[in-house]
């Protein structure tokens, strides 16, 4: 492969993209919400054959981190700056497309209107992000292409229904054992409570009720149809799962690390992550153990220490890539599968380490 | 139109050229249907298949007359003309069309005119969540059955373009003309009628298309072909030839059993004689040939062409020797002394090279040796042209193998010399998506497999023997 030519014309898409979403951005009074994400999907659509190429060929497999399994990047915390730090190569799940599902049911005025503002902003945040850091993060709705086919969907519908002790098939025996919240506890299977984790906010020394309550009174849920508790639950959980289903779909099928910020992605992700055979685990503990331990970095390190005038020089350092290479080393004498390192043990690697880099 | 037969064709310096080519040279303009006005009227034929011939008609006659009343001037019914207008007037004309529609009706188009193109269309013919694979899907069908120019679909779109610039006065018709024409959406498919008037509809709109004004169409088109290109895939077509069944190798043992009994009668008799060791060296180098693209499972591939042309090369120059050694006694030796001199060429090439010397699979050293074995190289020349200065062609008719060389040797030295009928024919598949526009995609893959060379290499192997016994007929021995 003519790497740097396969590159040149990955660029050329990233730039007609930006230039794509410019004309949204300076035309967004008259642009429809439905126009923006058909332009953008007929977009990726049309460059569909060359990025399946691309994310093929031209990535090398553990060495690419896929900023995924968020709805939108803080450029002004400084998000993106432990993203670059770590990995050679950078895709940032382009999320507009995804959008696509949720705005089949616009009645909900208020919804509709935040759903416009959304995308507005991560048009906003992709164009910053193209701006700043062109070629270097690189925008693909990976996800979206990766888009969960019915076959995925019945395995997450699956996963849902293992978290109860009693069998379900359907969503319909779910719903008539589950009126309420208090049903659902009951019937959760043992354990599974403390492991549901309904928003990042949350006080995980809350009651499970009280945790389900908080979210769901603060969040505009996107379907007003949603009325019981059992609805509410399973939307919200189902999400959950199928954005950690997408990570471990990256991580299986294009064996690319899925670079998760917080912990409620995590913690799903981990769930499905359980259910691996030893297989399947083998095949992907190389990308587990730095999904982990970036999550980690991104939330020990210091972002706010890196000013715009020093963001290049910090990014470029070597001393970063070495620090990188330290921890993995001496998380590898520990044990090579890093989940069966105690917590406490890794955490304190990644900051005795993380002092040594310069910003 | 009927094509000329190769008779009927005229040479001209050196080019067989058709009497149309002749008389019309590069004046003629392929104005393509398919390519450049069926995008450009795509909106009519999607409207036509939505809702049929009968009601499409119905719904278009009315779009197109209300059209061709308004204010603004609407000079043609091509798509990139509506989208060069002002915001104003395109959301009016579009306004016009979704008062006969349903706006889905045009939402495939969609996928080409996004709202970088004319927000306006988006707002008028995108009225919710259409699928894009459905969008798609239906942009492709339309292609498939408007790309025909001569089908009776593409006539009725052309009908409607040839009616809007009658309205709007543009042509003119007489009485009679008129009456008949306007008459044509009535008529019924199977009507004989159709056909007539199909021919002339056809002959008008390119009449017409050659008084209009065509500058905003190139980028439109380039973007409608561009994602149509990219947003389906190629439909991939090779040919598969029947597969040789023959087992060669009774065949091939055969050849070389006859080939060893020369060698031995050689050995025994003629270790010097230049004729039969010069005979035997030209059929036994086919012979190795040919077991090559047996052993090599050449038979299919570009290399086995190459490797035909070489053996029906050796058999004209066999066949040439014995033909000229009456004439030319001492043939055999100057035939060698031609082909030693071509590689004193190559080898004093070589040794003429100061500094690092190449290296490539050419063996220089070796070479020099074998010419000086040959005969001390102060008195080998070097000729720079075909032996006796006599080309494949002219070989082929003297040893009366012309047959042979316009039928098997003209098509395999397309592949020695890689002239674009080879490269096309084994280096590229045909894609057969019209949204492709019928392109070639190179066969990166090695699935294109060619039809079997092996029956024609025996086929010339058989007559390189027959050549070679007559060399070693048992008359001639025991005269000599």
């Amino acid at each position: 492969m003519n790497k740097s030519r396969v590159f040149e014309e990955l660029l050329k898409v990233q730039k007609e993209y930006l230039n794509l979403l410019k004309h949204i951005e300076s035309n967004k009074e008259i642009i429809s919400s439905l126009s923006i994400i058909d332009n953008v999907l007929i977009f990726w659509r049309a460059n569909q054959k060359f990025i399946e190429y691309i994310l093929s060929e031209y990535f090398k497999s553990e060495e690419t981190s896929v900023f995924t399994a968020i709805r939108k990047i803080n450029l002004i915390d400084n998000e993106q700056i432990p993203f670059l730090l770590l990995n050679k190569f950078h895709i940032y799940d382009d999320r507009i497309p995804t959008y696509l599902d949720l705005q089949s049911d616009l009645s909900n005025d208020k919804f509709s209107t935040k759903f416009h503002n959304d995308i507005l902003e991560l048009i906003n945040d992709n164009i910053q992000i193209l701006e700043r850091y062109f070629g270097s993060i690189i925008l693909i709705p990976i996800s979206f292409m990766e888009k969960i086919e019915s076959e995925d969907r019945e395995i997450v519908d699956s996963i849902f229904f293992g978290l109860f002790s009693s069998e379900y098939n359907s969503f319909e025996e779910y719903r008539d054992d589950n009126a309420s919240i208090d049903d659902i506890r009951k019937h959760l299977d043992d354990g599974v409570e403390s492991h549901i984790i309904f928003s990042v906010d949350e006080n995980p020394k809350d009651d499970f009720i009280q945790r389900f309550r908080a979210y769901t009174n603060s969040t505009e849920l996107p379907l007003k149809e949603l009325k019981s508790d059992s609805e509410k639950f399973s939307f919200i959980i189902m999400g959950y799962l199928i954005q950690a289903y997408n990570c471990l779909n990256i991580m299986l099928h294009h064996k690319f690390v899925p670079y998760i910020r917080n912990r409620t992605s995590l913690n799903y992700t981990l769930i499905m992550i359980s259910g691996l055979n030893d297989d399947g685990r083998t095949k992907a503990q190389g990308m587990i153990n730095k999904m982990l331990v970036y999550y980690l970095i991104h939330n020990s390190i210091d972002k706010s220490r890196v000013g715009e005038s020093t963001e290049k020089v910090f990014l470029e350092s070597g001393v970063n890539k070495e620090v990188e290479k330290t921890i993995f080393d001496e998380l590898c004498t520990h044990n090579h599968d890093f989940m069966k390192i105690e917590f406490q043990l890794i955490v304190e690697i990644i900051n005795r380490n993380l002092k040594r880099i310069e910003y | 139109m009927k094509n000329s037969t190769l008779s009927e064709h005229k040479i001209i310096k050196g080019v067989f050229k058709t009497k149309i080519s002749e008389l019309l040279g590069s004046k003629i303009d392929f104005q393509n249907w398919a390519y450049e006005r069926m995008p450009e009227y795509s909106w009519l034929g999607l409207i036509m298949s939505r809702y049929g011939r009968d009601e499409g008609f119905k719904r278009t006659y009315q779009i197109v007359s209300e059209l061709s009343k308004a204010d603004y001037k609407v000079k043609s019914l091509r798509l990139s003309d509506f989208l060069a207008l002002s915001s104003e007037v395109q959301k009016s004309i579009f306004e016009i069309i979704s008062k006969h529609i349903c706006p889905d009706a045009l939402s495939p188009l969609t996928t080409i005119i996004d709202s970088l193109l004319s927000n306006d269309f988006c707002i008028a013919f995108l009225p919710g969540n259409v699928n894009l694979e459905v969008r798609i899907d239906r942009m492709s069908d339309l292609i498939r059955i408007m790309g025909d120019g001569s089908s009776e679909f593409a006539t009725d779109i052309r009908f409607i373009v040839i009616y809007y610039h009658a309205l709007t006065n543009k042509i003119k018709f007489t009485d009679i003309m008129s009456e008949k024409m306007f008459d044509y959406p009535n008529l019924k498919p199977n009507n004989p009628i159709m056909v007539l008037y199909g021919s002339m509809i056809r002959s008008l709109e390119l009449t017409v298309l050659n008084g209009e004004n065509k500058e905003n169409s190139f980028d439109y088109l380039e973007l409608f072909w561009e994602r149509m290109f990219r947003m389906t895939n190629c439909e991939l077509m090779q040919l598969r030839f029947e597969e040789n069944v023959i087992d060669y190798s009774v065949q091939l043992a055969a050849i070389k059993s006859e080939l060893n009994s020369y060698k031995i009668i050689i050995d025994q008799s003629y270790p010097f004689d230049e004729k039969k060791i010069v005979s035997l060296g030209i059929a036994l180098f086919s012979y190795k040939r040919v077991c090559e693209i047996v052993e090599c499972h050449l038979e299919t591939t570009i290399a086995g062409r190459s490797v035909l042309r070489g053996i029906i090369d050796s058999l004209f120059m066999l066949k040439y020797l014995v033909l000229k050694e009456g004439e030319v006694p001492d043939i055999w030796r100057k035939y060698q002394l031609h082909g030693i001199g071509k590689y004193k060429l190559i080898s004093e090439k070589y040794i003429e090279i100061q500094g690092d010397k190449p290296k490539t699979h050419v063996p220089y050293e070796y070479l020099d040796i074998l010419v000086n074995e040959f005969r001390d190289k102060e008195f080998v020349d070097m000729e720079t042209g075909f032996f006796d200065n006599l080309g494949p062609r002219k070989l082929a008719e003297l040893v009366d193998e012309k047959d042979l060389y316009n039928f098997f040797y003209d098509y395999d030295s397309s592949y020695e010399h890689a002239l674009w009928g080879a490269i096309r024919e084994s280096s590229f598949l045909k894609c057969t998506n019209p949204s492709h526009l019928f392109h070639y995609v190179p066969d990166i893959d090695n699935q294109q497999k060619l039809q079997s060379v092996l029956p024609d290499a025996f086929l010339v192997m058989d007559k390189i023997i027959i050549a070679l016994r007559s060399v070693f007929e048992t008359r001639e021995a025991v005269q000599k």
